[in-house]
């Protein structure tokens, strides 16, 4: 940990919610419309902290502590999370399984504050994240225990740094499966088409945006928020498996950058290219991901 | 040793104190605060033990014409009898104030008689160094629960479950019958623990021995497929009973395991692979039933079930580890189950109580039947969150420090080049992780649904958190729950001589061990951070929404302004996903299908849906096989018939048998 860990992550920070204006941006294009400006999450950040918040009688201090928490927790998650090749603010041996505790945990709160509102919408999106995230619990271990071994690294931060360099010659179909893996991931995890649709108008088709229905002001700006910075720890983990290393610190974490915001935008060509799958079906990409990640453990084993 | 005899011979006169006081308050008080007085008194001979690694022994001659009556108080047996005492002292504490109502009708005595006994044999289960003590123990130990079941044995249900418990725990006990015998005869009679240790036992004798254990053992903790007394028995016992036999006294078959079960396990990583197979079975299984659940209590029990699994996962992770060269991971196995398995004693007790104060305020712990606790027992509430939170591994709390230890020892405890090493870890952490996820399912219900929302029922409006007894007792496990989990890595020094002893690596220096000791100390770091972050984030809000009109309203149903509590999601919705997705694992074919009974004719008056969540284990298993035996029993009734004569009879053939027999 040193000037720079600091320095990347304030700037995660601060680059987060350029991400969901990318994402957005792609889509419009694609669809022919000149779309919501770049930069439109901030704008809607700093419009929501300004304003007041409105509290259902039914609620409990749990319906509060829900943004908070969830805010709280992907904030520490992503001190674990290097980029370009430097040091996370914090790192230990099996730090992965800590993390991802860690974000279950702000799962939980979040899954909780939708129940406390007694709505039938949100005990129904509540219900859909409890169940996709308990299958994509494992999968998502797995896949980083693949990480890991291929990389010998058992620290969320030296598999990733590791693996960037690991030979892409030799492991290159563990390592692709694993990309794709991780992909699947990181569109369950942020709620994106064909999982979920954050830009639905329809309250019974939706999991993630349903259960915060009732929360507004400075609540819905750290609900908000905290997606943005979710959608950045998983771009860096994703941009992490791509062997670019220049040497120089600034162009390094420029070129890091530069591959996050591609993620970003291959999650518009897939939300602008992809309808919504059915639920009863979203099971089954969870599936081909766990697979995806099993076949990667097989391959490596065998290349080893 | 001197002042563990002594907490002893309180908790025997505790039970004749309570044997000889009849009706009235200070039948139920006395007692009570005697079995508190001799579990602080045992609680904190145990923790001196753990702590100082000491080992005393203790023999009493005894006229007795097997065995002996030898003690042994080491570190394991300590750390053992902690969870045992504390609970002991918070359950008389709850139920004392529990049972207050029934003083003046009820003989209370009896009651904290046998909880007494129970408390006795338990201590002398894990301090008995003779197979004889052990087996009598034991059977005190089976016994005593079965009162404690059938307190409120005026209910048909509460009948069924008590004879279901003592059925169960006697075929477990019919195995250890026979672990016993044929390890007295290996030894050359001799019932001493020291002669089994000093045994060399072939391949197929250790084999068998190893199975008699696994079953017999296995039945008392609740190891699939003999768990089914479990989530009959847990939820007909009083709040306080379930706390304490679901937190400390199926803890014993893990004890059993890990003294005798480890000691006769053949040669090789076979062993160690069954009961990691049967531990992520039983884990997986367990949080299966445990979700589909509509009653508190039984999905808590179910929990048990769930939680044994993983700790059994530990067991199995040590033993295979132990024996395929991995000392590391074997060490770090062990300590994480054995933390575990202490801090499930919190949590679970914890969980127990608060689900005995929801029964005591709404008269119901249907999870259909309640909702709007939380701002009605806040209090309750709190703990219970506390309790969910704690059981579902979420860092800051002690379930997460056991879990995460037997996850630093499937990943990094091994040299990533034995292929099967590998792929055991890989699976072992995709089960741990699917019974993570799950149990975070299942607690977002638990307390969610039952404490969260608006109440859905009358009952549940005028309910409020219980006396100041139950709330002291809850709130003291809570705090326990915090403080442990803070305390992760001390326990898990005090833990590891224990571990060390039970994979065989003491005095080894093992760098991953230490290094484990510094990764938890990370962790409560990063815990204690994440504490201070969500610090801020509150006052941040504060600050905030200061000087603005922060108005309350309904809650926003889309538009529609008269939002009804039966709107709401029930248990049954919130887990439809999950149990359609996993329909094969919960309901095979033969079980019970939805029943529905449409509203029919031009004005529908009544519908009715079920859908039942029948153990199929216990269903397809072990009910055709009681009633095969029922059936065989059968054909001897024609024996018992009521002619006095015909009796007087036997008895005269079964004298004159004898007699042949001894003069022959």
């Amino acid at each position: 940990m040193d000037a720079s860990s600091f320095l990347h992550y304030g700037l995660g920070l601060v680059l987060a919610p350029l991400l969901p204006g990318i994402v957005n941006r792609v889509k419009a294009l694609f669809a022919g419309r000149q779309g919501k400006p770049l930069l439109q999450s901030y704008y809607d950040l700093a419009k929501l902290l300004q304003k007041s918040a409105v509290y259902s009688k039914t609620t409990t201090w749990v319906f509060r502590a829900g943004p908070i928490v969830g805010l709280a927790t992907t904030l520490l998650a992503l001190g674990f999370v290097p980029l370009a090749g430097s040091a996370p603010l914090c790192s230990f041996t099996a730090d992965f399984f800590f993390v991802a505790y860690v974000l279950a945990m702000g799962r939980f709160a979040t899954i909780l504050a939708a129940l406390d509102t007694g709505s039938a919408f949100e005990g129904m999106g509540a219900s859909r994240e409890a169940t996709y995230s308990a299958l994509l619990e494992p999968i998502f271990l797995v896949s980083l225990l693949g990480l890991a071994t291929l990389s010998g690294g058992f620290s969320l931060a030296a598999a990733l740094n590791n693996a960037a360099s690991a030979a892409w010659a030799t492991h290159w179909p563990a390592l692709m499966l694993l990309v794709a893996a991780f992909f699947v991931v990181l569109l369950v995890e942020n709620c994106r088409i064909p999982i979920d649709d954050p830009n639905t108008h329809l309250e019974l088709t939706m999991i993630h945006e349903v259960m915060v229905l009732d929360h507004s002001g400075p609540d819905l700006a750290f609900i908000e928020y905290a997606a943005a910075l979710k959608l950045w720890l998983y771009c860096c983990l994703l941009a992490a498996f791509a062997p670019i290393r220049i040497g120089n610190p600034i162009l390094d974490f420029l070129a890091a950058c530069g591959l996050a915001m591609l993620v970003a935008i291959a999650i518009g060509l897939v939300e602008s290219t992809m309808a919504r799958l059915r639920l009863v079906r979203i099971p089954q990409l969870i599936g081909l991901a766990g697979a995806f990640a099993a076949l990667a453990l097989i391959l490596l084993r065998r290349g080893a | 040793m001197t002042l563990f005899c002594f907490s002893l011979m309180l908790l025997g006169i505790g039970a004749l104190v309570a044997l000889l006081a009849g009706k009235g308050a200070a039948a139920n008080r006395l007692p009570a605060a005697m079995l508190c007085g001799a579990s602080l008194l045992g609680l904190a001979v145990a923790i001196s033990t753990l702590v100082s690694g000491r080992v005393e022994t203790l023999h009493v001659a005894w006229g007795l014409p097997f065995g002996a009556f030898s003690l042994r108080l080491d570190a394991l047996a300590a750390l053992f009898l902690i969870p045992t005492f504390l609970l002991a002292a918070a359950c008389s504490l709850y139920g004392q104030a529990a049972l207050a109502k029934y003083a003046a009708t009820r003989r209370l005595g009896a009651h904290w008689f046998f909880f007494h006994i129970l408390v006795l044999a338990m201590a002398l289960v894990f301090t008995a160094a003779d197979g004889f003590l052990f087996l009598l123990s034991w059977e005190a130990m089976s016994l005593a629960p079965f009162f404690l079941v059938s307190f409120y044995s005026d209910r048909e249900q509460v009948r069924a479950a008590a004879w279901t418990y003592l059925v169960a725990s006697h075929l477990g006990a019919f195995f250890l019958l026979a672990l016993f015998m044929l390890l007295v005869n290996a030894a050359g009679g001799s019932f001493a623990f020291q002669a089994f240790e000093s045994l060399q036992l072939g391949g197929g004798q250790a084999a068998i021995l190893f199975g008699l254990a696994v079953v017999g053992f296995g039945s008392k903790a609740g190891l699939a497929p003999f768990h089914i007394w479990l989530p009959e028995a847990h939820p007909a016992a009083p709040s306080h009973v379930s706390a304490f036999m679901s937190g400390a006294l199926i803890k014993a078959g893990i004890y059993g395991l890990l003294r005798i079960g480890v000691m006769v396990a053949p040669a090789g990583i076979e062993p160690g692979l069954v009961l990691l197979g049967l531990g992520l079975a039983t884990g997986v299984g367990g949080i299966l039933f445990a979700l589909a659940q509509r009653d508190l209590k039984r999905l808590l029990a179910y929990s048990s079930v769930e939680n044994i699994g993983i700790v059994v996962v530990g067991l199995g992770i040590g033993l295979f580890a132990s024996r395929a060269g991995a000392p590391a991971m074997a060490t770090l196995a062990y300590a994480g189950a054995l933390l575990h398995a202490l801090n499930h004693a919190l949590f679970k007790g914890l969980l127990f109580l608060g689900a005995g104060s929801v029964l005591h305020a709404t008269g119901s712990t249907a999870i259909d039947r309640l909702g709007g606790l939380q701002q009605r027992m806040p209090w309750t509430g709190a703990c219970f969150g506390l309790g969910a939170a704690a059981i579902i591994a979420l860092p800051p709390f002690n379930g997460f420090a056991g879990e995460f230890l037997l996850y630093v020892a499937l990943a990094v405890g091994h040299p990533h080049s034995d292929l099967a090493m590998v792929f055991t870890s890989a699976l072992s952490i995709f089960g741990l992780a699917s019974i993570g996820g799950l149990a975070l399912l299942c607690f977002a219900k638990a307390y969610g649904l039952a404490f969260l929302g608006e109440p859905r029922r009358q009952e549940v409006l005028d309910a409020h958190d219980p006396g100041p007894a139950e709330l002291a007792t809850m709130l003291s496990l809570g705090l326990a729950c915090v403080l442990s989990g803070l305390a992760a890595p001390w326990l898990f020094e005090a833990i590891l001589p224990v571990a060390s002893q039970l994979a065989g690596t003491t005095g080894v220096p093992l760098s991953l061990v230490a290094d484990a000791r510094r990764l938890l100390d990370a962790v409560v770091l990063a815990a204690l951070v994440l504490a201070g972050v969500v610090a801020v984030l509150a006052l941040a809000r504060r600050a905030l929404l200061r000087r603005r009109a922060v108005r309350q309203g309904v809650t926003w149903d889309c538009g529609y302004l008269k939002p009804a509590a039966s709107m709401q999601y029930s248990g049954g919705s919130f887990v439809q996903p999950v149990t359609f997705l996993l329909q094969p694992a919960l309901k095979p074919g033969f079980a019970a299908k939805e029943l529905q009974e449409g509203p029919t004719g031009y004005f529908p008056a009544k519908a009715r849906f079920e859908a039942p969540f029948p153990d199929w284990i216990l269903e397809s298993v072990f009910r055709p096989l009681f009633e095969a035996t029922v059936w065989f029993c059968d054909h001897f009734k024609w024996l018992q018939h009521g002619h006095i004569n015909l009796y007087i009879l036997y008895i005269l053939l079964a004298l004159l048998t004898a007699l042949f027999w001894a003069l022959r």
